[in-house]
Formats: structure tokens, C-alpha cells, sequence
């Protein structure tokens, strides 16, 4: 395991480094472009290399040759500033294979290496590429499909689709915490009286919600974006309750019963300002428009009504035509009307029992024996 | 332990359980083949062990108190013999279901089930006070626990007051015939069903030809350009009039329901008005009178007469009411209970009734029906008889009364 | 305790108990269908409630032996009602296997013989209730019992020639050739209307009382018989 490992690495040390400059026969026999696909035919066609030698077909390299490269009289000139230059040694001279597994094994990643104090605002500092070997957990990315894939091909050394993937690891905590201490000098402080949420919607109650959008296109204009919701809990408009339901009919579908919120879209305009305007003019209207009381108001029918009301009911217009002398405040009546509003929700067996007692209380009807 | 292990063993098996399907709507009773280890059913509350259920004291499942009057809580769970004469005229087609009544031509007698929602409206009705607006009794249930019997039970008693019924069997028939109907003579947006209107006048006068006599008419009624009924006409003279002239009749009915209504109270008259399925009056009926439109039951003329009688304004009676799923098109079948059956507009006309719900049998009650089934030998075989065999009953039933007779009808 | 661990240990492997071994007459529990090849053959499992409780008993006494047993059909049920004898007939009045209609027109048929005896026996003077039968699974058993044939007509090929042998109609065979004769009774068709229920309790009614058509089929055949018995010695 340890073995493939460093294999990626030195051959990522050879083959990606553009400044590498090829000298002598240090060359990997991969990059060779001109290779002709027939390696026969090549042969026979005494073709030859770049660099004029009899150019022979590409054999599967051996480890050992990837491990140790047969230096030949050039030498590897390493034009990276950062990492000091190799040692100029022979090591297939020095070095046996058990030692150069030995080494691999005994030279961790700085993943393998760091601490947990280890302070990731310095190991990762802004957005990059995902990088195993700085990464210090291991992480797999995928899900094994078919028997003969390899089960290490998801880890994250060998996995390239870690490295597709957005990574967030520039924006953690310790990161954010840097990045608001160093914007501190530029704030304001919060205020006190909005220490929370409830606070806020109490001072703040009218929400506006606009949308921006980005495109990858010749255009940047977006129609979405002129788009203006305005959101509005109607409690906190403090209306009466004739007010208050009048503005939920009067807002229709805009009104939602469960969370209290009056949501309005505005997007007949063409520009965002518009929409805003329009908005919130459409607010102010329907407040002041529910605050009046209209005539008609008066002639308010039981089918009108969303809740029970005894005094528009017709079981009331029924018990004035049985018992004319009854009143409304009568005692008997009380359980009824109880009884009336609760079935106007919802029915039920127990429900019935306590209706039947109120209707007999009510017309003062009296069983023939005590026991019933 | 070895009880446990052997209900894991079966309950684990492919086939034991073959739930047992009822068909509500048809009343039919797909009693499936089903294995009942009953000491081994696991999570089913009608079934209990042999434990649970004590061997009962040997109870009476007759008793000798014929009239309901005089039938008390005592009586409960108990089988009466209705009289003859009381029979034809009340416990007939119309009224009962037609399997009960099969049932008692088999037994050779009518016997019905004393139970506590007919000895409550009973009760109500023996203190009433008939001069004050009728009171509306609504009885409801589910289906197969003794609505329309309860309506029978307390007709009866209505019989030996000297009642005057009126009975309205199943307002759907009323209206379920497009073919005959008529468009009113005598008032605009009616449609008139001649046929059962001639139907009902005739029950009408077979069951209160005593009392037809004291009614007389109030106003002058104008049939046709010759013909004429002036004040005072006896209502049997109507009513022979209509039997000749049919055209009239549906009229005719409006003009007995006016009568009823009006004088009631002041000739001493007691009338018990008896529907089965009043929320059928509060629906629309087949008929198409657009794409999408069907006609309302209110433009009925029959139905515009019953509903007068369920209204407030009259006194000198009594009105018994049910409630009935299957009155109601086939969409409104969720639930058994008044309001949502009634919908809106029947509660708003009903309001205030007094509610009366009839249940399945108690312990006493379904061991008093198999007592009485056996005694009937309608129960029987040695199988039959045995504590295992009721169990089976009682679990296959669920204590329903329909169910009861129709799980034994196998045995 | 170690008997009710290896029972489950059974159970596991798929084997099944016969309480046979324990109570000579009783026979297995009902068992799961993953033997369904080898258990056609095995003998029937019983339906008695009350065996099957023994078994429960003995089982907590650790008496028991493995034996395979036939697994219940799907129409076979514990319920006191159930009849062998009338299940084999239900399959013999099934059409395009709709088995729920053939029971169904079973148990409305049950239910129309007793309906009708009942009604007679509460019309009946005391010494008349006495005669009546009003179980009609006994009225039933007694109509196929009534039907069963002592003797059939085989065909045997002598010489070219097809004979109708009368032939003693073996015991088992007397049960279907009893129930085919109700059968064919009630294809013949009539010229009113009557429900197939009731057709087949006047059949079933009748049969029970030596008269009728079924008993006409029978008498038919016993006839025919008598009249081949000369070719008598060819079986």
C-alpha cells in the first residue's frame, strides 16, 4: 500500500513538473511522443528517436527503474526554487530496495505529520484544490458499483473526484474567526435590543427578499433578479380582530393561516426598484383598506363567517320559534351554544352525548323515569 | 411457553389469517374461510381465550312484556313477540330490512330485541308534552345495529298510544325515478312524482283510517276549472277523489301534510312522523337538468311536503328521525354521524333534535341473541352449541347485530 | 425447557411436528408451505381445534416425534362450520375457478335448506318437530349418502365391440359419482327463473328424501345396470 503510494508521488515529480528539463537518456520512456503505435513494424523500419538512437520499443517499466532511474552520464537539473536540489548520488548504488521501502515508509505526507494543534488557517489558506497530502483525515469519495473495481480507488490519494469537487476548507471557523477580526475595525457595534430573534422581528417586522443571480453567459441581466417579496407576520400589524380578518380575506392566497404571514410578490415591473415601490405601496393599502368600515359590513350572514357565531346562527333563528321568551344570556343556553361551536369543527361520539344534554336542558324536557 | 412459541410458529405462517371482508355498501358478507386457533390469535380484540370469557349464567332471552310502554331497563337484551296486528301494520316491507323480515316468517313470529335507544326515545316520548313544538328524536349508528328496528319498536308503542304515523320508508325512492316525473301544476319549480305519491297516500290511509276521519280540510282548494274541494272537506273524500283523479294526488299530499300540521294540537291528535334516511332529503338527486347539474331533492314536491313536517312550527307530535349512510351518494359514506351526513343545510333545519346512537351488542346482549337463536334453531348442531362455536360467531360478527344473525345463518 | 428450545431448533430447519406420535387419532399442525413437494403425499393435517390444543399440552410435556405432515389447503379452515364433504363439492360446482362464487352459492344454498326446514319445524305440531332435521349439513350428507350408487357402467372393448359392463362402484369413487349426479341434475334446465341457490337445496332436499331429480339420475343408472348385466362376467 505504502509502495503504490510513493509511486503516484514520484511519478507526479517527474511527469508534471514542466521545468524539468530533459537531459541525457534521464529521460522517462513514457513521455517519448514519437513512438509509433506498432511497435514491430517500428523496429524493422530501423525508425529512430529524437535524439537519433535506434529507437527501441517501450517495455513496462520495473519498479526498481521507476525507484531508481538508470543515471546515465547527464544529470537532473531541478529548476524549483523552493525545494533545494537532490542529492547527486547514485542511489541505486547505495541503496538497496528493502532500504528505498524502508524510506517511503519512514517519510510520512506533512498529512501524516501534523499535529492536532496544528493551525489550518496556515495549512490551508485560501480556496485551493483539494490536496491529500494536506489533508489529515482520511476521505473517500464514491461508492463502489461494479465487483471488479478496486476498493482503494475511492481514498483520497487515488481519488481524483475529491479533487473535482468545490472543497470549503479555506471558510471554517478558525478561518471566518480571522476574517472578522480583521474586518473588525471596519463595524459598527450590533445593537443591544436586537439580541434575538424575536427581538429583531419584533423592531423589524416587514422582511424584503430580493434575488441575485449570476450567469455564465454573453448577458448579465437576469429578469429574475427584478423580482421584490415583501413578508409581513399580520399579528404584528396589531389590528382588530374585524380588521384582521378582513385584510386575510381581502389578501386571499397571499395569507398563509399556519405560520401567520402575509407574503406579497411584486414582479409586474420590469426594474427591482419598481417592484419594491410597488410592493410595499400594495401593503400600505390593504392596512388602511382594512381599518375601514364599510357599510355592508353590517349585513354579515352565517355562510359569511369563518367562525362559529351564535348570534348569526340558524339553530338560534330555530330556538326563537320554539321558545320565543328564551334569551340569549339564559343559563340553559350556555351548554348549547358551547356544544354548537365545537361541532362547527369537528364531530364526535362524546360530542353528541353533551349535545343531547344541552338540547334537553333547552327545550326542558324531562325523562318519564329518574334512571334514564 | 410452548402457547407462545406455537402462535410464533402459526402467526409465521402464509395462510392462517384470512381477514374477513365486509362489504358495507351491498350488505353482503364475504365470510371467508379463516383459521381461528382461538386460544392463539394474536392482537385481535374480539377474540378472547377461553379464560376470558366466563361461562355466563344461564339468562332469559325472552321476556313476556309485550308492550313497550311497559318495557323498562329489565328488559334489555330481552326478545318481546310483537302482537299480530301490531306486526302487519309496522314490522313490514317498507320499514325492516328485508332479511329480518325473511327471518321472521322462518321463525314463524316477530320478535325484535328490547334495546336501550327505543326504551330512551320511548321515555322522552311518555313525558313530552304534545302541546309544545314537536321534538325531533335522530337516531344514528353504524350500519346493522338496529336503526330501523328502533324505529319499529317505537312505532309500535306510538300504535298502542293511539298514534296517528306517518311514515316515510326511504326518501331516495322517492326521487330515484326520473321517469315519472312531472312538472307541478300548482307551483312553479316543483316536479311531482306521481306514482310514489300514490304510493305513499295509499300506506298513509291503510295505517290511519281511524284517524283520517276527525281531518277535515281548513281552505277552499281549487283543483281544476270545474272541479273544486271547498272548507270543510274530510280528508277521506280527498283522498277518493285523488284515487280517481291521479293527476291531483301529489297535491293532494300537500294538502294532508297542511292539515296534520294545522290541527293537530287542537283535535287532540298525537302524530309520530317516521323517516328512514332523512339525510336523503337534504341531497341531490340523479337526474341530470344540466351537463355537470343535477336536480336538487327540493324540487321534489314530495320532499317539500316531508320537510314541513320537520320543522318547528307545529305541535301535537313527535318526530323519529335516521340517519343513514347509504342514504347518502356514495362520496359522503366516510362516517355514521348526523352532521356529516346531513350536511349543512339538514342540520341547520334539524337543530335542536335530541340524538340517539344505536351500537353494536354488549356481552349480554350478543349471548342473548345466541340464546335466542338456538332456542329458534336458526343456531344449532352440536358445534353450535358448544363455547367454541360462539367464540367463532363472536369474532366473525364483531358484535354487530346484522352480522350476528348473518354468522349464525351458516351454522 | 430443553424439549421447547429444540422445538424452535425445528421449527428452524423447516421440519414439522405430528402429533400422531402423541395421541393415536389426532394428526399434525398446519406447517409452512417450503415442503410443498415432498408433503403431497404425507398424510392430512387435521383441523380439530381441540387436537390441536393437545398438541400445545404434550408439546410442553415433551412428547412428541418429527413426522411430516401435508400442509392445509387454502379453502380449509378450523371454523366449525367447515365440512370436508362439502368442500369437494364446492370444487365440483367451481367454474373458471372462481372458488368464492362456488362457496358463496354453497353457503346461501346451507343456509336456504335450513331456512326452509326451520320454517317448517315452527309450523310443525310437536310430534311432526320431532322428524324434522333442520341441520343441513345432516340433510346434505344425507342426500349424497342417498345418491352414492352401489353400481356404474364401465365400457369394455370386446371384440370390436363397446359393452357397458356393470361394474361395483368403489367407495371412494361412490362420493364424487353421488356429487356428480347432483351436478348434472342442475344442468337441466327449467323454464322459469329460480336462483341457482335454491335450486340446488330443492336438489339437495329432495335427495335427502329419495325423490327428485337427482335421485331420478340415480335410479337411472342402477337401471342401466340391471338391464347390462348379462355382460356382468366380462369385468
Amino acid at each position: 500500500m505504502a509502495c503504490n503510494m510513493r509511486v503516484c508521488q514520484f511519478n507526479n515529480i517527474f511527469s508534471s513538473t514542466p521545468t524539468l528539463k530533459r537531459v541525457g537518456t534521464c529521460v522517462p520512456r513514457r513521455s517519448v511522443r514519437t513512438v509509433p503505435r506498432k511497435i514491430g513494424i517500428a523496429h524493422k523500419l530501423q525508425l529512430k528517436d529524437e535524439r537519433g538512437d535506434q529507437f527501441k520499443p517501450e517495455k513496462k517499466p520495473l519498479l526498481r527503474d521507476i525507484l531508481a532511474p538508470p543515471v546515465g552520464p547527464g544529470i537532473i537539473e531541478e529548476t524549483r526554487k523552493s525545494k533545494p536540489p537532490l542529492e547527486k548520488v547514485d542511489i541505486a548504488k547505495t541503496l538497496t530496495r528493502a532500504d528505498v521501502i524502508g524510506l517511503m515508509q519512514e517519510s510520512p505526507t506533512s498529512a501524516e505529520r501534523m499535529s492536532n494543534d496544528k493551525d489550518w488557517t496556515k495549512v490551508w489558506p485560501t480556496a485551493a484544490t483539494f490536496n491529500w497530502t494536506k489533508f489529515p483525515v482520511s476521505v473517500t469519495q464514491g461508492v463502489k458499483v461494479m465487483k471488479r473495481d478496486n476498493p482503494r480507488m475511492f481514498e483520497k490519494d487515488v481519488s481524483l473526484e475529491l479533487m473535482k469537487i468545490p472543497n470549503f476548507l479555506h471558510l471554517t471557523d478558525a478561518h471566518l474567526d480571522k476574517h472578522c477580526n480583521a474586518l473588525q475595525k471596519y463595524l459598527s457595534k450590533w445593537p443591544s435590543e436586537l439580541s434575538s430573534s424575536l427581538a429583531i422581528a419584533q423592531h423589524f417586522p416587514v422582511e424584503i427578499i430580493t434575488e441575485d443571480y449570476v450567469r455564465s453567459s454573453p448577458s448579465i441581466r437576469e429578469p429574475k433578479s427584478r423580482i421584490v417579496t415583501l413578508k409581513v407576520r399580520v399579528g404584528s400589524l396589531q389590528l382588530n380582530a374585524r380588521a384582521r380578518d378582513k385584510l386575510i380575506r381581502l389578501a386571499k392566497d397571499r395569507y398563509n393561516a399556519k405560520t401567520d404571514l402575509l407574503t406579497i410578490v411584486g414582479d409586474r415591473c420590469p426594474r427591482r426598484k419598481q417592484n419594491e415601490d410597488y410592493v410595499k405601496y400594495l401593503l400600505t393599502a390593504l392596512y388602511m383598506e382594512c381599518r375601514k368600515v364599510q357599510e355592508w359590513e353590517e349585513d354579515v350572514k352565517e355562510e359569511d363567517v369563518t367562525k362559529y357565531r351564535w348570534d348569526l346562527s340558524s339553530s338560534r333563528k330555530q330556538l326563537k320559534k320554539i321558545k320565543p321568551d328564551l334569551q340569549d344570556t339564559a343559563e340553559e343556553i350556555q351548554q348549547y351554544k358551547e356544544v354548537l361551536a365545537e361541532l362547527h369543527e369537528t364531530e364526535s361520539q362524546e360530542l353528541y352525548d353533551k349535545y343531547r344534554e344541552s338540547v334537553i336542558k333547552v327545550l326542558g324536557i324531562k325523562a318519564a323515569s329518574s334512571g334514564s | 411457553m410452548a402457547a407462545s412459541m406455537l402462535k410464533n410458529m402459526i402467526v409465521g405462517q402464509n395462510n392462517i389469517f384470512r381477514v374477513i371482508g365486509y362489504s358495507f355498501p351491498h350488505k353482503k358478507v364475504c365470510l371467508n374461510h379463516y383459521r381461528c386457533c382461538t386460544s392463539i390469535v394474536h392482537g385481535n380484540d374480539n377474540v378472547r381465550t377461553e379464560q376470558d370469557v366466563k361461562p355466563r349464567r344461564p339468562r332469559v332471552c325472552r321476556t313476556t312484556v309485550s308492550s313497550p310502554a311497559h318495557q323498562t331497563k329489565d328488559q334489555i337484551g330481552q326478545f318481546y313477540t310483537v302482537p299480530e296486528p301490531i306486526a302487519k301494520k309496522v314490522f313490514t316491507r317498507g320499514w325492516l330490512n328485508p332479511k329480518l323480515l325473511q327471518l321472521f316468517d322462518t321463525f314463524n313470529e316477530t320478535s325484535i330485541m328490547v334495546r336501550k335507544p327505543a326504551l330512551e326515545i320511548i321515555d322522552l316520548m311518555k313525558s313530552a308534552n304534545y302541546k309544545d313544538p314537536v321534538i325531533k328524536y335522530v337516531i344514528y349508528g353504524p350500519q346493522g345495529t338496529g336503526k330501523s328496528t328502533t324505529l319499529a319498536h317505537v312505532a309500535h308503542y306510538a300504535l298502542e298510544e293511539d298514534f296517528m304515523i306517518i311514515h316515510v320508508p326511504w326518501p331516495k325512492h322517492i326521487y330515484q325515478f326520473p321517469a315519472t316525473y312531472q312538472e307541478s301544476t300548482y307551483k312553479e319549480d316543483r316536479h311531482d312524482t306521481l306514482v310514489e305519491s300514490l304510493k305513499w297516500m295509499n300506506s298513509f290511509r291503510k295505517l290511519n283510517q281511524h284517524h283520517l276521519e276527525k281531518l277535515k280540510t281548513t281552505k277552499k282548494c281549487v283543483w281544476t276549472k270545474k272541479d273544486s274541494s271547498l272548507e270543510g272537506t274530510p280528508i277521506t273524500d280527498l283522498i277518493e277523489m285523488g284515487l280517481d283523479r291521479e293527476k291531483h294526488i301529489p297535491d293532494i299530499v300537500g294538502m294532508i301534510i297542511r292539515e296534520v300540521k294545522k290541527q293537530a294540537a287542537d283535535l287532540g291528535l298525537k302524530v309520530l312522523v317516521v323517516v328512514d334516511g332523512v339525510n336523503s332529503l337534504f341531497q341531490e338527486t340523479t337526474v341530470k337538468v344540466a351537463p355537470g347539474e343535477f336536480r336538487p331533492s327540493s324540487q321534489i314536491g314530495l320532499v317539500q311536503h316531508f320537510m314541513k313536517l320537520l320543522q318547528n312550527d307545529w305541535a301535537g307530535g313527535a318526530v323519529l328521525l335516521t340517519v343513514d349512510r347509504n342514504a347518502s351518494k356514495d362520496d359522503k359514506r366516510e362516517s355514521d354521524l348526523p352532521k356529516y351526513l346531513l350536511g349543512k343545510e339538514g342540520f341547520a333545519v334539524l337543530d335542536p333534535f335530541i340524538p340517539f346512537q344505536t351500537e353494536l351488542y354488549s356481552e349480554e346482549e350478543f349471548h342473548s341473541c345466541i340464546e335466542y337463536f338456538k332456542e329458534r334453531r336458526w343456531l344449532q348442531g352440536e358445534k353450535g352449541q358448544t363455547q367454541r362455536g360462539i367464540q367463532q360467531i363472536r369474532f366473525l360478527s364483531g358484535r354487530n347485530p346484522y352480522f350476528v344473525e348473518r354468522a349464525c345463518s351458516a351454522w | 425447557m430443553a424439549a421447547i428450545r429444540s422445538l424452535s431448533h425445528l421449527l428452524r430447519q423447516g421440519l414439522h411436528l405430528n402429533a400422531a406420535t402423541l395421541i393415536p387419532k389426532t394428526a399434525p399442525i398446519c406447517q409452512t408451505r417450503c415442503m410443498a413437494q415432498k408433503g403431497m403425499t404425507k398424510p392430512h393435517p387435521t383441523l380439530d381445534l381441540d387436537a390441536l390444543e393437545t398438541t400445545v399440552t404434550d408439546m410442553q410435556s415433551g412428547k412428541y416425534k418429527r413426522k411430516t405432515v401435508r400442509y392445509a389447503e387454502s379453502d380449509q379452515s378450523t371454523v366449525l362450520t367447515h365440512d370436508q364433504i362439502v368442500r369437494k363439492f364446492i370444487v365440483l360446482i367451481m367454474k373458471g375457478g372462481n372458488k368464492d362464487t362456488a362457496r358463496r352459492i354453497m353457503d346461501k344454498t346451507m343456509e336456504e335448506i335450513k331456512r326452509r326446514q326451520v320454517r317448517e319445524f315452527h309450523r310443525a305440531t310437536e310430534s311432526q318437530k320431532l322428524q324434522i332435521i333442520t341441520d343441513p349439513r345432516k340433510i346434505f350428507n344425507q342426500a349424497v349418502n342417498n345418491l352414492k350408487p352401489v353400481l356404474l357402467v364401465t365400457s369394455v372393448k370386446r371384440g370390436g365391440i363397446a359393452y357397458q359392463v356393470p361394474v361395483p362402484c368403489p367407495e371412494k369413487r361412490q362420493l364424487f359419482e353421488a356429487m356428480k349426479i347432483i351436478k348434472a341434475a342442475l344442468a337441466e334446465k327449467t323454464n322459469s327463473r329460480i336462483p341457482f341457490h335454491e335450486k340446488l337445496a330443492t336438489i339437495i332436499m329432495d335427495a335427502a328424501e329419495f325423490k327428485g331429480k337427482a335421485m331420478d339420475r340415480k335410479i337411472e343408472i342402477l337401471k342401466n345396470c340391471e338391464r347390462n348385466r348379462a355382460y356382468a362376467h366380462f369385468k
